[in-house]
């Protein structure tokens, strides 16, 4: 039971992180391999606080990791306005290696390649949260209030506005619209969602390191948002639930943990190329608009 | 070391480091002018023909010169390979360039959980003896090994040059590469183009992996070192000219090695990201855009 509620937990984080990939590469149609670097950003930040201050409250790390990611995101979505496509792929892959050096390389404050361990059960809101049900609250309840939050983003003039964006640039800024504004509001808010999701994760498995957070996991996330659907918000929640329910099954069978994460990535890199065979006109169409 | 031999030994070592990049960022350009996607294979290039150089050499003792030719010859097979099935069905499928690349994205990301699975996450040398001394230019060491490498870098861009500029193919590639559309208009094989850019585009990756190898490590995350810095000397040169890529993958060896000079020199990646954010603001399509 305990290990279901574990994966769970881990479902909704994979979930929160899914959802917010999909506002910036489906709906929006700006594709980044550098989601993973925003995630570490928050657990680095949440392990920080952590250790740093005594007993911190989880909300207040919460919100200093996701408004200090959201300013982060400005170093890759300012350059990037002008770019579309491969080339903002690239762009984004360039911050992604960034970080992911600063957090090998930056000793002193990330303890390099070895990792953060022992970082602290956290309070929330006086609260201790100790049992894995009670993180799994915490996540889920998270996740749903992203939902509602992504779902009403979209059927605003704000949606209408990012796929306005995703169809044709030009076009919309030919209307007055303000498209650098846009891309990088979008940009700064799924930033600060994913370190949001960093926080929980720092805390919940209460060890990080940098592999967690590595290039090869932002293209998982990318896979988990496009075998989901990345046009749609139900299909990167469903592609995060089965895409991390799946995997799991491997260490039941009894696969050594290493070979698993392996297998995992792999299993995801496959179902990329499946999907793209599948719909080789774009990502942006869900599931059930399928022709 | 003096401030003169320790700026000269820097200018030397970034030389090297710079003509790598221009093979990389030949290799990258060539596919991506004739593709027209990020090609993600590339950077998988890389990574395969060190592995199986390390593969044949250390696993199997083959000779070092035998294990050299494997990897790059596996190189070169995996971009035949890969552009004759899961390229090719794509493309008759009407795959955007998007698509492509996420395609390759997946491939890339297969291939290296394989390796991983089969060589382990760790680092591995190829090569167990130690540098040997080369000769000394103005107080500063170039190593015998990095002497060759250029050599054969090198000779392998003049190779390519040749094949580009004297033959028959290599003229169709050019202007498969310069307009696709009249290309194949004007009745050019253009699958066969294809064929030869990839082919041709992953073994210089290829190359470059295996001297990576040779000079340091090998590890599998290496290919998105590669694919990066080619992609960068690519953006940067502009990716329609191919001695653009050449001296801007110089120029960015150069620059990174001078430019970490009171820096450790594992912030190097950094430094040519930062490069290239900076350059992407400036100028969005390269030098020539």
């Amino acid at each position: 039971m305990d290990y279901f509620i574990h994966v769970l937990v881990l479902a909704a984080i994979n979930g929160m992180l899914a959802l917010s990939l999909a506002l910036l590469a489906g709906h929006a149609g700006l594709i980044s391999l550098a989601h993973a670097s925003f995630f570490g950003f928050g657990a680095y930040g949440a392990a920080l606080i952590a250790l740093g201050v005594r007993q911190p409250d989880l909300a207040f790390t919460a919100l200093a990791c996701v408004v200090s990611a959201a300013a982060l995101s400005l170093f890759v979505s300012i350059p990037c306005t002008r770019l579309s496509g491969d080339y903002l792929v690239i762009a984004t892959l360039g911050f992604q290696t960034i970080i992911t050096s600063l957090f090998n390389n930056m000793r002193s404050v990330t303890n390099g390649p070895q990792g953060v361990a022992g970082i602290p059960l956290p309070r929330l809101f006086g609260a201790h949260i100790t049992e894995p049900w009670q993180f799994l609250v915490v996540a889920m309840m998270t996740t749903s209030g992203l939902y509602l939050i992504v779902t009403r983003i979209l059927n605003t003039a704000a949606g209408r506005l990012l796929h306005a964006l995703r169809a044709d640039e030009t076009f919309t800024r030919s209307l007055g619209r303000d498209t650098f504004g846009t891309k990088v509001a979008i940009f700064a808010f799924a930033a600060g969602v994913a370190a949001l999701a960093g926080v929980i994760y720092a805390h919940y498995i209460t060890f990080i390191d940098p592999g967690t957070f590595s290039a090869s996991e932002s293209i998982v996330l990318l896979s988990m948002v496009i075998a989901g659907g990345a046009g749609s918000v139900t299909g990167p929640l469903v592609g995060a639930l089965v895409l991390t329910l799946v995997p799991e099954a491997l260490r039941f069978v009894g696969v050594p943990g290493p070979t698993t994460a392996a297998i995992r990535q792999m299993l995801y890199g496959l179902l990329l190329v499946a999907v793209m065979l599948a719909r080789p006109s774009g990502i942006h169409s869900s599931w059930q608009r399928r022709q | 070391m003096s401030q003169f031999a320790m700026f000269t030994q820097l200018l030397i070592d970034g030389l090297f480091f710079g003509i790598r990049c221009s093979l990389l960022g030949v290799g990258f350009c060539l596919l991506y002018r004739t593709h027209r996607f990020m090609d993600f294979g590339f950077g998988l290039a890389t990574t395969l023909a060190a592995y199986c150089s390390y593969a044949a050499h250390v696993i199997w003792s083959w000779p070092l010169i035998t294990a050299v030719c494997f990897g790059a010859l596996a190189a070169t097979s995996l971009g035949l390979a890969l552009h004759i099935t899961l390229y090719r069905i794509l493309r008759e499928r009407g795959a955007t360039q998007l698509v492509m690349l996420l395609a390759s994205l997946g491939v890339y990301i297969v291939l290296q959980n394989m390796l991983i699975l089969l060589f382990g996450a760790q680092n591995h040398a190829l090569q167990n003896w130690a540098v040997v001394e080369g000769v000394h230019l103005a107080d500063a060491r170039v190593s015998l090994s990095q002497a060759t490498n250029a050599l054969i870098t090198l000779l392998a861009l003049a190779f390519v040059a040749i094949v580009l500029t004297r033959f028959r193919v290599g003229r169709q590639l050019r202007a498969a590469g310069n307009d696709p559309d009249l290309a194949i208009s004007s009745g050019l094989p253009i699958g066969r183009v294809r064929l030869v850019a990839a082919g041709l585009g992953y073994c210089l990756g290829g190359i470059a992996g295996l001297f990576t190898a040779l000079e340091a490590n090998l590890w599998p995350g290496m290919g998105f070192d590669s694919l990066l810095a080619g992609a960068v000397s690519a953006i940067i040169g502009g990716t329609s000219s191919l001695v653009g890529a050449f001296s801007s993958g110089l120029v960015i060896g150069i620059v990174t090695h001078v430019g970490i000079w009171q820096l450790a020199s594992e912030w190097q990646s950094t430094i040519l990201f930062l490069i290239l954010l900076a350059f992407l603001v400036v100028r969005p399509r390269g030098i020539s855009g």
